[in-house]
C-alpha cells in the first residue's frame, strides 16, 4: 500500500531527467574536474566542471557510485573519489604522510581491480592501465595537474572520463554493470520473499531514514523499525520481521525524503506532516494546487505564525485554477467539472505523518482520484462557508485555522494530537466532522466566551454535515447569516441572546464585562435558568437606552415562537445556540453600519 | 477437499497489521488469511485438522480510523522463563508503567467479512478423527456461537463476532459488488514448517471477494 505506493513513485522519479533522484548503488558527490584518459590510459586532460555560483566557483552535484561513510580509516572510492586518492596528491591544510598518500592510492587501484579486472570495455581498460602507469611520487610534476594544482588540491573529487566520448566513464554501461554486480555480491545475507514486489530476493536489515517530518529527530526517523524487544515476533530480528528487498528499502525511502524536500509535495497540518503525490503529473500542477487548497492564499496574508508558507512562490498557472475553483466554490457550481490544466482521473496520494519516539507513524493515507480529491475539498469549503464577521476576514479557512481554534490561546502545540488526521480524513472522504472537534470549539466558546468567524464556521460545518449524513432527506437547512425562519428554539435563543446583549451595550456603552461574559456558557447549556434573569435584566437596559422600544419589538418578534426555556440543551443544541447568536449579532453589526452610511 | 464452512464474522474495530508497519501499526485494507485462520480455530480445532481459508468477502466499505495506546517496549526474556521452570529464583514480571511505548495504530473501523473455508484431516488425525465428525462439530458450535477463546479481528483488543451462515441462506451484500480493486502484496500465512517464514500472496478484489491461494501454491510471483 504505503510502500508500493512510494516505491512506484521512485520508479517513476529516476526516468526523469530534472528530479535529481539517485539509483540503487549511486548517490549524489560533489565534483570538481574530470580527468580524461586516453584509449592506453594516460592522462591527457583536465576538464574543470566547476559550477559558477555568485562569484564562486563550486563543484557541481553529480551521481556517481555510491560512496562509502569515511572516518579515519583509508577506504576508497568507485569512479569517483578526491585526489589523495585517485592521484596520490596531498590535499591542501592536511598533514597526510607519503606512506598514507600512497596506501590510499594503493586502496584506490586495489578496488578497481577488484571490479574492473577482465571487463571487456574501454573505458574499464584505460582507467586500469591509467592506475597501474601512474607514478605517485612525480604525480606533482604533471604538466596537465601544474595548471590546476591549487584548484585540485582543494579536495574536490574527481571523476573520469574517456578521450573522445561522451559522458563519464562511471556512466558507462559495462561499468554500471560491473558495479551493480559488485553491490549484488555484497547484500544482505538473509533473502526471502519481499511483500512489496512478491519477488525471492535479499531483504534489508534496516532501511534508510527519513528526513524532514516536522518534530522527529533531525538524524532522521523510520517508516519501517524494530527498536525495541517488543516489536519483534517469530524469533526474527530488525526489518527481517517485515521482509522488504534492499532495493525496495532504498527506493522507498529516497522517494519519500524527495517528497518531505519538495515543497511542492509537503504541507504541515497540526503535528501532522502531509505529502502528496501524483501517479503522474501535469508538471506538479495538481500538488501545488492541493497544497494551495489547504493554506488558501487569502489567508496566509494575516496570518504571521505561517511564515513558512508564506514563504512558497504559487505559479501563476496555480494561481489561476485556485481563483478558478474558489470561484465556483462560491457559484455552487461543480468543482472538478471541466477543470483545464490537471488531470481528474489520476490517481493520488495523500501521506499523513507523525513521529512518535525515533520512529514515525501513519496517521492518513488516501488514495483516491484527484478530482475527486478536489470535489471533497470544494464540498468541505461550501460547507465551511458563512457570514463574514469582519470585511478582512479570509473566504476560506485554511485547515490549519480550524486546528489552531481548538487549542488554548490558539497555541499550535497544545491542539489535541489526533485531530489533524481525523479531521482530514473526514474532509477527504466527505464524511461527518470529528466529533471531538465540534465538542473542542464548543468548550473553547465556553472557556473564553468568543465566537468569532471561524469557529461559528466550524460548528455550522459540522451541523450541516451531520445532517446529511445522518438525516438523509430530511435535512435542516442551514444558511450562511441570519435566517428568521429558522424556529429552532436553541438558534431562537441564540439569536435572543445577542439581541438581550446589544440592549445592554446600548444602555451602558463601553462596559467591561457584558452579559456575554458572565452569562453566555451558562446561557448556551442550561437557559432555563439564565434567560429569566436575563430578560428581566434587558428591561432596564430598555428602559435606559436610546431606541429601547425598536430593540423591545425586536426581542418580542424573537421570543414570539419561543414557547418554554428549556432546562438544558444538549451539544448539537449548544451548537446551534452558538450559530443563532452569531447569526443575529452579524445581522445587527450589518443593519448598523448601513444606518451610519 | 474436506468439508467446507461459510462464517459471517463482523466488529467495531479490525487491525490486521501489516509485517512492515507493526510497530506504529497500520492495518490491511481488509481480513488476512491467518486471521481468518485465527477466528476458525477459535471456534473448532484440533491437531487432527487444519484449517485452509478458500476465499474472503469483504461487506463492508474499508474505512480507517487513528488511535493511540499505551502499550510496552519488552518482553519477558524466554532465559527467565526456563530459569524458573527449573526452580530458580527469577523476576518473571513486567513493570509496565517503567516500560511505557506509546505507539500509534492505523485500524479498520465497523468491518465485516464472510470467511469461506474447509478443513483437511492431518496427519495426526486417530482412527477416530472422521471429517465428517470434526465437520459437525464445526457446525454445532458456530451455530451456537461457541468458541475455545474469543475470536477476534487482528488484534486481541478487537472481539470478532460470528454466526454461521447456512447452506440455504441468501449471501449477504458487499459494498464491493461490481468493483475491483488491487490491494497489493499480501501476508498468505507464516509458513512454520520453513523456519516461521512469512509468505505473500497477490490480493485481487473482486466483486469483494478474494481468492486465497493455497500455502503450497501462493506467493512468489511469477
Amino acid at each position: 500500500m504505503i510502500i508500493n505506493a512510494l516505491f512506484q513513485y521512485y520508479e517513476r522519479l529516476l526516468e526523469d531527467q530534472d528530479s535529481g533522484v539517485s539509483k540503487p548503488g549511486y548517490s549524489k558527490a560533489k565534483v570538481s574536474y574530470a580527468i580524461v584518459l586516453s584509449q592506453t590510459g594516460k592522462l591527457v586532460n583536465l576538464v574543470d566542471l566547476r559550477v559558477e555560483k555568485g562569484k564562486k566557483l563550486v563543484p557541481r552535484d553529480m551521481d556517481v557510485p555510491q560512496q562509502v561513510k569515511r572516518t579515519s580509516g583509508v577506504s576508497a572510492n568507485f569512479m569517483c573519489d578526491n585526489c589523495t586518492y585517485i592521484l596520490g596528491l596531498k590535499q591542501k591544510g592536511k598533514k597526510d604522510k607519503s606512506e598514507r598518500l600512497k596506501e590510499a592510492f594503493d586502496a584506490f587501484v586495489n578496488l578497481h581491480q577488484k571490479i574492473l579486472e577482465g571487463i571487456n570495455d574501454a573505458g574499464a581498460v584505460a582507467v586500469l592501465n591509467f592506475l597501474r602507469s601512474w607514478d605517485v611520487a612525480n604525480a606533482i610534476n604533471h604538466p596537465k595537474i601544474v595548471e590546476a594544482l591549487d584548484d585540485l588540491l582543494e579536495g574536490g573529487n574527481l571523476v573520469f572520463r574517456l578521450e573522445g566520448t561522451e559522458g563519464y566513464i562511471h556512466e558507462r554501461p559495462a561499468i554500471m554493470a560491473a558495479w551493480n554486480a559488485f553491490c549484488g555480491g555484497q547484500d544482505s545475507e538473509v533473502t526471502g520473499q519481499c511483500l512489496v514486489t512478491g519477488h525471492k530476493s535479499p531483504i534489508a536489515r534496516l532501511h534508510p531514514s527519513i528526513k524532514g517530518v516536522t518534530g522527529a529527530q533531525s538524524s532522521g526517523a523510520s517508516l519501517v523499525s524494530f527498536n525495541l524487544e517488543a516489536f519483534t515476533s517469530y524469533g526474527k530480528s530488525q526489518s527481517y520481521n517485515a521482509p522488504v528487498s534492499e532495493h525496495v528499502a532504498f527506493g522507498y525511502t529516497t522517494a519519500i525524503n524527495y517528497l518531505l524536500n519538495s515543497e511542492k509535495h509537503r504541507i504541515r497540518i497540526g503535528d501532522t506532516t502531509t505529502v502528496f503525490w501524483a501517479e503522474r503529473s501535469t508538471n506538479g500542477v495538481e500538488e501545488d494546487l492541493l497544497g494551495a487548497l489547504f493554506f488558501p492564499a487569502e489567508g496566509m496574508n494575516k496570518n504571521n505564525e505561517d511564515a513558512e508558507q508564506k514563504q512558497i512562490i504559487r505559479d501563476p498557472q496555480t494561481v489561476q485554477l485556485l481563483h478558478d475553483i474558489f470561484a465556483r466554490i462560491r457559484a455552487g457550481t461543480p468543482v472538478s467539472a471541466g477543470l483545464t490544466g490537471v488531470d481528474r482521473n489520476v490517481n493520488f496520494y495523500i501521506l499523513g505523518l507523525a513521529p512518535n519516539a525515533s520512529r514515525l507513524s501513519v496517521r492518513f493515507w488516501h488514495v483516491d482520484h484527484y478530482g475527486n480529491f478536489l470535489d471533497k475539498i470544494g464540498q468541505h469549503y461550501i460547507d465551511m462557508a458563512i457570514i463574514k464577521s469582519f470585511a478582512n476576514d479570509p473566504e476560506f479557512i485554511s485547515i490549519s485555522m480550524i486546528l489552531k481554534e481548538t487549542a488554548p490561546l490558539r497555541d499550535a502545540k497544545r491542539i489535541p494530537p489526533l485531530l489533524g488526521g481525523v479531521l482530514m480524513r473526514s474532509v477527504l472522504t466527505g464524511m461527518p466532522y470529528p466529533q471531538v472537534l465540534y465538542n473542542a470549539i464548543l468548550s473553547r466558546i465556553r472557556a473564553d466566551q468568543e465566537v468569532n468567524y471561524a469557529r461559528a464556521a466550524i460548528i455550522k460545518a459540522f451541523l450541516v454535515r451531520k445532517q446529511r449524513y445522518y438525516n438523509r432527506g430530511n435535512e435542516v437547512k442551514f444558511t450562511m447569516s441570519l435566517d428568521p425562519q429558522n424556529t429552532n428554539t436553541a438558534y431562537r435563543l441564540g439569536r435572543l441572546f445577542a439581541l438581550l446583549e446589544k440592549a445592554q451595550e446600548d444602555a451602558n456603552p463601553g462596559l467591561n464585562a457584558t452579559i456575554k461574559d458572565r452569562y453566555f456558557g451558562a446561557a448556551s447549556a442550561t437557559p432555563g435558568f439564565v434567560f429569566p434573569i436575563l430578560i428581566r435584566l434587558a428591561q432596564h437596559h430598555l428602559a435606559k437606552a436610546e431606541y429601547g422600544r425598536a430593540m423591545d419589538k425586536r426581542i418580542e418578534e424573537v421570543i414570539g415562537e419561543i414557547d418554554t426555556f428549556p432546562s438544558h440543551f444538549n451539544l448539537e443544541e449548544q451548537g446551534l445556540f452558538v450559530l443563532g447568536y452569531y447569526h443575529q449579532r452579524q445581522a445587527l453589526f450589518t443593519k448598523n453600519e448601513r444606518k451610519e452610511g | 477437499m474436506g468439508y467446507g464452512i461459510r462464517l459471517l464474522v463482523w466488529g467495531d474495530y479490525a487491525c490486521f497489521t501489516r509485517p512492515e508497519m507493526k510497530v506504529e501499526r497500520v492495518s490491511y485494507d481488509v481480513m488476512t488469511p491467518s486471521a481468518a485462520r485465527g477466528i476458525l480455530e477459535a471456534i473448532h480445532w484440533k491437531p487432527a485438522i487444519r484449517w485452509v481459508v478458500d476465499r474472503i468477502h469483504v461487506l463492508n466499505e474499508i474505512r480507517f480510523d487513528n488511535i493511540r495506546r499505551n502499550e510496552v517496549g519488552d518482553k519477558i526474556p524466554a532465559g527467565n522463563v526456563k530459569k524458573a521452570i527449573k526452580g530458580e529464583i527469577v523476576e518473571l514480571c513486567q513493570y509496565a508503567a517503567d516500560d511505557r511505548q506509546q505507539r500509534a495504530t492505523l485500524l479498520l473501523r465497523d468491518v465485516a467479512y464472510v470467511i469461506e473455508a474447509h478443513f483437511e484431516l492431518t496427519g495426526k488425525a486417530g482412527p477416530g478423527d472422521k471429517p465428517e465428525k470434526h465437520y459437525n462439530i464445526v457446525l454445532r458450535r458456530a451455530r451456537q456461537g461457541q468458541c475455545f477463546h474469543q475470536p477476534y479481528l487482528g488484534c486481541r483488543e478487537f472481539p470478532a463476532r460470528f454466526r454461521l451462515i447456512e447452506d440455504d441462506e441468501p449471501f449477504p451484500h458487499s459494498q464491493y459488488q461490481g468493483k475491483e480493486k488491487d490491494l497489493g502484496w499480501m501476508l498468505l500465512d507464516i509458513d512454520f514448517a520453513d523456519q516461521m517464514t512469512p509468505r505473500f500472496f497477490r490480493a485481487l478484489m473482486k466483486d469483494g471477494t478474494i481468492e486465497i491461494p493455497r500455502m503450497e501454491e501462493g506467493g512468489i510471483s511469477k
